[in-house]
């Protein structure tokens, strides 16, 4: 896995599909996005970001998820 | 018995919850429009059984108020019925496997099963039986397909009582259980979809969204004013009008009990805001006035509610709402403020930290006017000219900001993330949001119509004591003062701690200037809010924090309507 692939999900550009790598945080970070279908592994599509650090909008398994600004920096992806 | 509907947010409980128990409850397509239980009965093998529709959770380990109800509740039931989203088995499933951990016996629902065809989807009934160990029903509450499936599946209720597992062993099962269960035939994305896009994305998303709002509110003015100058206003004036006049006649045209059944009348005619009798205004007030407003109102926040707009409007509104210590999804609590502020205050339940609800609840209390408060004012305060109107709302709007930039700091804590599902679109079913839209109406009419008479009793009743000129002497030196206000309008301001149309109706009998007028209008929005949301603000932020919100208030209202004073007078 080269680095350069891996950028967080606040980075991803929106239209741009990855796998999610991992969650940098803690326990409970990690449970609440586990709950809504973001966990290693899972392939992800970028839909939008909004500018001044709003949240980012990735679609996981045809479902699409809010995810604040904070939150999507520290979930890690590996772009194809 | 005891039959808990426990499910993820949004997969329809409440849609369930209505078929089996034929109680009506409010359902929308967004997360979280159930923040508190509700009871049914439904007849199931010849006895009386309890139907609970529980808040929606992901997990059992709770991270929100919300959970914790459901985590609560869990412990009481006899059986429970899992609803899941046949359209995301994955990520529903991990609640399913929590159950199966308990010692509760349950049947699996398999809602929203005609969506999984046109998505391709595939899930292989018997298999996900035999996987799951309980009876499965594939179910389409909207349309009632599959309830009677699902209620004979009850006995066959089964606990599987698997050992407690960790979240990655759960996250392995379910794995292995999609695996064997599902099939996808991928699909590429249709234009459908990328037009819903467009409303989440930056530039396009926030055209759209002004676009909704500014459409929703001409509208709601739009319909509501036809419905007062065609319906409303000749039914009170054709044939409402010579029936008092009869009555007044006699009653002798004047006295004690006739000024409070009629009110104060003039000869041949009648002003039915300002004549202040239970049948005048008491009457005219809640149904020629307000009535029309809330129809419209809650009609149009039905289809919001229901074509799953609103969590996208969170989304949007999100970086504005960090700037007042909250976020996206606070707005959803305050729409519902616009319409009354008691469920909006229960509403804020869906927000995780206490810090939020007391910002959300005291900046719906003081800065949002309900939709019975709007009615008077666009009837009353509109007929002097539309940019009142406007600069009303304009101040509050500026209230509600700054209150919100103060409280983010005053208040300490972190303000959490944005962290939420986006529901699909769907088209509003006529019936559901009819249904809805008699709820909330008659909600209103059961509710707030015997306050308004009893305001108007108490009003005159306090009048002809004299009493009321001894506390309006007493409130005097500040309101005219700082407000700028003549003294009797301490009684208005008074009275709308039982409603706030009455007191708007009072304030117009008071020959106020325009200035005036306006400054009376945003000190009754803003002042203490009406007993209603009171009572339900101790309820559910606690005697505290309602002591910290009315020091708020009080302090916010004497500025913005002391400048308002000074800029108008």
């Amino acid at each position: 896995m080269k680095k350069a692939n891996v950028v967080t999900a606040a980075d991803l550009a929106a239209g741009e599909i990855g796998a999610v790598v991992s969650i940098e945080g803690g326990h409970q970070l990690h449970n609440r996005l586990e709950a809504l279908g973001i966990r290693s592994g899972k392939k992800i599509r970028k839909v939008s970001s909004a500018f001044m650090r709003g949240p980012s909008i990735l679609e996981v398994d045809g479902c699409n998820i809010a995810i604040g600004y904070g939150m999507a920096t520290r979930i890690l992806i590996k772009t194809d | 018995m005891k039959i808990l509907l426990v499910g993820n947010p949004n997969v329809g409980k409440s849609v369930v919850f209505s078929r089996l128990t034929g109680v009506h409850v409010l359902s929308s397509n967004y997360p979280g429009t159930t923040v508190n239980y509700t009871k049914g009965h439904m007849m199931f093998a010849d006895e009386q059984a309890e139907v609970i529709d529980v808040p929606g959770t992901y997990t059992l380990d709770p991270t929100s108020e919300a959970e914790e109800v459901a985590q609560k509740m869990l412990a009481e039931g006899d059986v429970a019925i899992n609803v899941v989203d046949a359209t995301n088995l994955e990520r529903n499933l991990y609640l399913t496997l929590q159950l199966s951990e308990r010692n509760i016996p349950m049947v699996v629902a398999l809602n929203v099963w005609d969506e999984t065809k046109h998505r391709g989807i595939h899930i292989d009934l018997d298999k996900l039986r035999e996987e799951l160990g309980v009876p499965v029903v594939p179910t389409v509450a909207v349309t009632g397909e599959g309830m009677k499936q699902l209620v004979e599946a009850l006995p066959q209720a089964a606990s599987p009582s698997h050992s407690p597992r960790s979240s990655e062993e759960r996250w392995k099962t379910i794995g292995s259980i999609i695996g064997r269960v599902q099939r996808i035939t991928p699909h590429s994305h249709t234009w459908r979809e990328r037009m819903a896009e467009a409303s989440i994305r930056p530039l396009s998303g926030a055209i759209i969204a002004l676009g909704i709002l500014a459409g929703t509110f001409l509208g709601v003015r739009f319909v509501s004013e036809s419905i007062i100058s065609y319906v409303m206003d000749p039914l009170f004036e054709r044939l409402w009008a010579p029936v008092i006049l009869r009555l007044s006649a006699l009653m002798g045209g004047g006295g004690l009990l006739h000024d409070i059944i009629v009110g104060s009348i003039g000869e041949g005619s009648i002003n039915f805001v300002e004549s202040f009798g239970l049948l005048t205004s008491g009457l005219y007030v809640p149904l020629a006035m307000v009535l029309p407003y809330i129809l419209s109102f809650y009609a149009a926040l039905g289809l919001l509610e229901d074509s799953g707009y609103l969590p996208r409007l969170a989304v949007m509104v999100d970086t504005l709402m960090h700037r007042l210590g909250l976020h996206g999804y606070a707005i959803i609590p305050t729409l519902l403020g616009l319409g009354c502020n008691v469920p909006g205050i229960m509403a804020t339940r869906v927000l995780e930290s206490k810090r939020e609800r007391f910002i959300v609840a005291t900046l719906i209390s003081i800065a949002i006017p309900c939709a019975s408060l709007q009615a008077m004012i666009f009837g009353l305060v509109g007929a002097r000219g539309g940019r009142y109107v406007i600069l009303i709302y304009s101040v509050l709007f500026a209230v509600w900001l700054a209150l919100g930039f103060f409280l983010r700091r005053a208040v300490k804590g972190f303000t959490p993330e944005l962290l939420i599902e986006i529901p699909p679109y769907r088209l509003p079913s006529w019936n559901a949001v009819v249904q809805k839209l008699w709820i909330r109406v008659h909600g209103f009419i059961v509710e707030a119509i015997p306050i308004v008479l009893g305001a108007v009793l108490v009003v005159n009743i306090l009048y002809s004591l004299g009493l009321f000129f001894a506390i309006a002497d007493a409130a005097a030196p500040v309101v005219t003062s700082v407000l700028g206000l003549p003294k009797e309008s301490v009684v208005a301001l008074a009275v709308g701690f039982l409603r706030k149309d009455v007191a708007m109706g009072m304030l117009a009998a008071l020959d106020l200037t325009t200035g005036q007028l306006v400054i009376g209008s945003v000190v009754l929005a803003m002042f203490f809010p009406c007993i209603a949301t009171f009572i339900v603000f101790l309820r559910e932020i606690g005697l505290s924090g309602l002591l910290k919100a009315t020091g708020i208030m009080i302090v916010a209202v004497m500025v913005t309507g002391g400048i308002l004073n000074l800029i108008l007078n």
